[in-house]
C-alpha cells in the first residue's frame, strides 16, 4: 500500500483505557457475526487480551486503527486497559485507504458500504494527483478486487432512494433481509441487458425507474421468487442470440415491466425457454461428437460401446417421432 | 432506532431492543430506565446487552446472544458470590443455532430464555435471582408423596419473584404439622414436668400462637411415651428457633442494598426450613398425623 503511515517498528506499545479509546469514523458499517464475537469474548475473558490492538491519538482520546472486535470484548468485560499500539495519525486519504486494506477485505464490509466509501477515495485522489483514478489503480491502493469495484460502481448509478432502501434493509438480521445489495445487482444488471438488446424498451431514465417500481413490487409480493430470476430477462432480451423471436420476447418483457401479476418465470416460458434448451442441447451434442473424434476405436471398452448405442437409439427414435 | 449500542452488532440492535420493549412493558417501567452495556455493578464488570432495577429492587439483566458461553459463567458465579440480586435473562433469536444444550445449561445456572425475532417474544424459561439461586434445593424423594408438591411448590414461589413467600409456604406446612403434634399428644396425655394437679398444658392447639404450641412441646412432652425416638428435643427446639424466622421474611426491601441483605438472610433459612420439615416429617412417622 502506498501511504507513508507509521511502520509498527515506530509505533509505541502502551496500556491504554478503554474508555478512552473511539470508533474509526471511516469504519461505520462493520458486521460482525455474533457468534465469532461471542467466542472471541470467551477467549478474552480467560487468557486476555494477547494482541494488541493498534490506535492513533487524536486529542487527549485514541481512535482505533485495528481491532474493533478485541475493544468491543474489552468494553463488554469490564477491563480497564487494553494493550495497544499507537500510531501516528494518518491523512484522511491514509485512514480510509487502512481502513479499506485493514478492513473492508477481513471483516467483509457490505457492498454499499464499500460503494459510499469509494466515492471519497477517488475524490481524495484526484485532488492530490490531478485525475481521477482507473479501476486498476482504484483496486490497487483499496486491496479490492475489480470485480467488486464494478458492483459498487453499478449500486452508484442508481437513485439515492434505493441506496436508503439497501441501508434500511442493512439494519435488520442478515435472515430478515430482502432487498439486499445482491438484489438491486442482479436487477439492474439485467436492466442494463434490456438497454443494451433492446433500447426501445428503456429509452431513458424516468422509465427505468418505473421498471424497477413494478420489479421491487413484484419481488415484495414474491410474485417474482428469487433475486435469480433476474438473469432470465438477461435471456430473454438477448433473444436473437438463441434465434428465438424477438418480437415475441420484446412483447413479454413489455408485459413483465407492466402487468403487476406477471413473472419472470413465465416470460421466460412465454418466450425464449425452448430456445435456450435447443442451444443447450446442440452445444452439448457438438462438444460430444468433438470429442468422440478425438477417440481412437481401439481403445474404446464395452461400457462406453452400450452408451454409444444407446445414444445412437435414442437419437434415431427421436429422429423417426419427429419426421 | 436507538444507537447506543456498541458491543453489539448493528444487525442484532433490533432484538435487544424487542426485549427492552417487552421487559419495558411487563415491568412496567420505561424504556428509557433501560441502560445499555453498561456494568451492573463495580465489582461485576461484565455489560449485559440491557440491564433496569425493577420496583423489587431486581437487577434485570438481559444479554443478546447467539449461544451460551463460558465468560456467563463467570458473570453468573460472580452474582452468586456477591449476593447480586440479578435476574438475567438471554435474549436469543428465533434462528440462531443456539441448541437445547444451550437452553439447558442456561436453566442449571438459574438464567432465563428469551427467544425473539419471531412473531412476538416468548419467555421459553424464567430467570431466578441469582442471589437465591444457589439455595440447595430439598430432595422431593425425602418427604411423603402427600408433602411433595407444597414442597415443590415453595421451592418454586422462593425461586421465583417471591422468596419470602416461598419460605412461608414451608413454614406453614411446618405449623400445621406442629399443631396436629401437640393435639395428639394432648388426646394421648403423653405429658410430663406439668404442675401438680394438671393433665395437660392447656393450650388451644389449633388457636395460640404456634411458638406457645412449641415451647409447650420442648418442655413437656414425654417421648419415651409417644413411642417416636426421633421426636428429640434437639428437633422440636430447631421448630422452636424457626418462628423468629417467620416473623422476619414479610418485609419488602427498599434498596438494593436491603433486597441483598435480605436475599443473604432468607436463603439459609430456607433451607433450614425445608430441611426442619423433612425431619419432623420423618420422625411423626409413626403417629400417622
Amino acid at each position: 500500500m502506498a501511504t507513508a503511515h507509521t511502520t509498527p517498528a515506530e509505533a509505541t506499545l502502551a496500556q491504554i483505557d478503554v474508555a478512552k479509546i473511539d470508533r474509526n469514523p471511516d469504519n461505520p458499517r462493520i458486521h460482525f457475526r455474533q457468534g465469532e464475537l461471542e467466542q472471541l469474548l470467551d477467549s478474552i475473558n480467560r487468557y486476555g487480551v494477547q494482541v494488541p490492538i493498534s490506535v492513533y491519538r487524536e486529542g487527549r482520546r485514541y481512535v482505533l486503527i485495528d481491532g474493533e472486535r478485541r475493544w468491543r470484548c474489552a468494553l463488554k468485560l469490564g477491563l480497564e486497559t487494553i494493550p495497544s499500539l499507537v500510531q501516528a495519525k494518518p491523512s484522511p486519504l491514509e485512514n480510509l485507504l487502512l481502513m479499506f486494506n485493514i478492513h473492508a477485505l477481513r471483516e467483509q464490509w457490505d457492498l454499499l458500504t464499500q460503494a459510499l466509501k469509494l466515492r471519497p477515495i477517488e475524490t481524495m485522489i484526484e485532488v492530490a494527483e490531478g485525475r481521477k483514478p482507473n479501476e486498476r489503480e482504484l483496486a490497487t491502493r483499496t486491496g479490492l478486487s475489480r470485480a467488486t469495484i464494478r458492483r459498487c460502481n453499478l449500486l452508484l448509478t442508481m437513485p439515492e432512494r434505493y441506496l436508503s432502501m439497501i441501508l434500511a434493509e442493512l439494519e435488520k438480521p442478515k435472515a430478515k433481509q430482502k432487498f439486499t445489495e445482491d438484489f438491486f445487482i442482479e436487477m439492474e444488471r439485467s436492466l442494463r441487458a434490456v438497454q443494451r438488446n433492446m433500447p426501445e424498451l428503456i429509452q431513458d431514465e424516468r422509465e427505468k425507474d418505473s421498471i424497477r417500481r413494478v420489479l421491487i413490487d413484484k419481488y415484495k409480493t414474491d410474485i417474482i421468487q428469487s433475486r435469480i430470476h433476474f438473469r432470465k430477462i438477461s435471456k430473454i432480451a438477448r433473444a436473437t442470440r438463441v434465434e428465438a423471436d424477438p418480437q415475441k420476447a420484446e412483447k413479454v418483457l413489455r408485459d413483465l415491466f407492466s402487468k403487476n401479476s406477471y413473472s419472470i418465470e413465465r416470460a421466460y416460458d412465454d418466450s425464449v425457454s425452448e430456445a435456450y434448451v435447443e442451444r443447450d442441447v446442440v452445444t452439448r451434442i457438438e462438444s460430444l461428437i468433438k470429442r468422440l473424434h478425438e477417440l481412437d476405436p481401439a481403445d474404446i471398452d464395452e461400457d462406453v460401446r452400450v452408451h454409444l448405442k444407446s445414444l445412437i437409439n435414442e437419437a434415431q427414435l427421436l429422429l423417426e417421432r419427429g419426421a | 432506532m436507538t444507537s447506543s449500542y456498541v458491543v453489539l452488532d448493528r444487525s442484532w440492535h433490533g432484538y435487544a431492543e424487542e426485549a427492552k420493549e417487552y421487559f419495558s412493558s411487563v415491568c412496567g417501567l420505561p424504556k428509557s430506565r433501560f441502560l445499555i452495556e453498561t456494568p451492573v455493578s463495580s465489582d461485576l464488570g461484565y455489560s449485559p446487552t440491557l440491564h433496569v432495577t425493577t420496583r423489587e429492587q431486581t437487577l434485570l439483566c438481559v444479554d443478546v446472544v447467539s449461544s451460551y458461553t463460558e465468560t456467563l459463567d463467570t458473570f453468573v458465579l460472580g452474582c452468586i458470590n456477591s449476593g447480586m440480586p440479578v435476574e438475567l435473562f438471554l435474549a436469543v433469536p428465533v434462528d440462531s443455532p443456539a441448541a437445547m444444550k444451550d437452553i439447558r445449561r442456561a436453566a442449571q445456572s438459574g438464567i432465563g430464555i428469551l427467544e425473539v425475532g419471531g412473531s412476538t417474544p416468548l419467555i421459553i424459561r424464567p430467570a431466578v435471582s441469582l442471589s437465591l439461586a444457589s439455595v440447595g434445593r430439598p430432595k422431593l424423594k425425602e418427604y411423603p408423596p402427600k408433602y411433595r408438591p407444597a414442597v415443590e411448590k415453595a421451592l418454586q414461589t422462593f425461586l421465583g419473584s417471591d422468596p419470602p413467600s416461598g419460605a412461608l409456604l414451608l413454614y406453614q406446612e411446618i405449623e400445621d404439622l406442629i399443631r396436629r403434634l401437640a393435639t395428639e399428644v394432648d388426646r394421648k396425655g403423653f405429658w410430663k414436668a406439668l404442675p401438680p394437679g394438671k393433665a395437660s398444658p392447656g393450650l388451644r392447639w389449633d388457636k395460640d400462637p404456634w411458638q406457645n404450641v412449641s415451647e409447650s412441646l420442648v418442655k413437656h412432652l414425654d417421648s419415651q411415651k409417644l413411642a417416636c425416638p426421633q421426636l428429640t428435643l434437639p428437633l422440636l427446639g430447631r421448630v422452636l428457633g424457626l418462628a423468629d424466622h417467620r416473623n422476619l421474611v414479610g418485609h419488602k426491601p427498599k434498596t438494593l442494598k436491603a433486597r441483598i441483605k435480605r436475599d443473604r438472610e432468607i436463603r439459609p433459612r430456607f433451607e433450614h426450613a425445608a430441611e426442619t420439615l423433612r425431619d419432623l416429617l420423618d420422625a411423626a412417622r409413626p403417629l400417622k398425623l
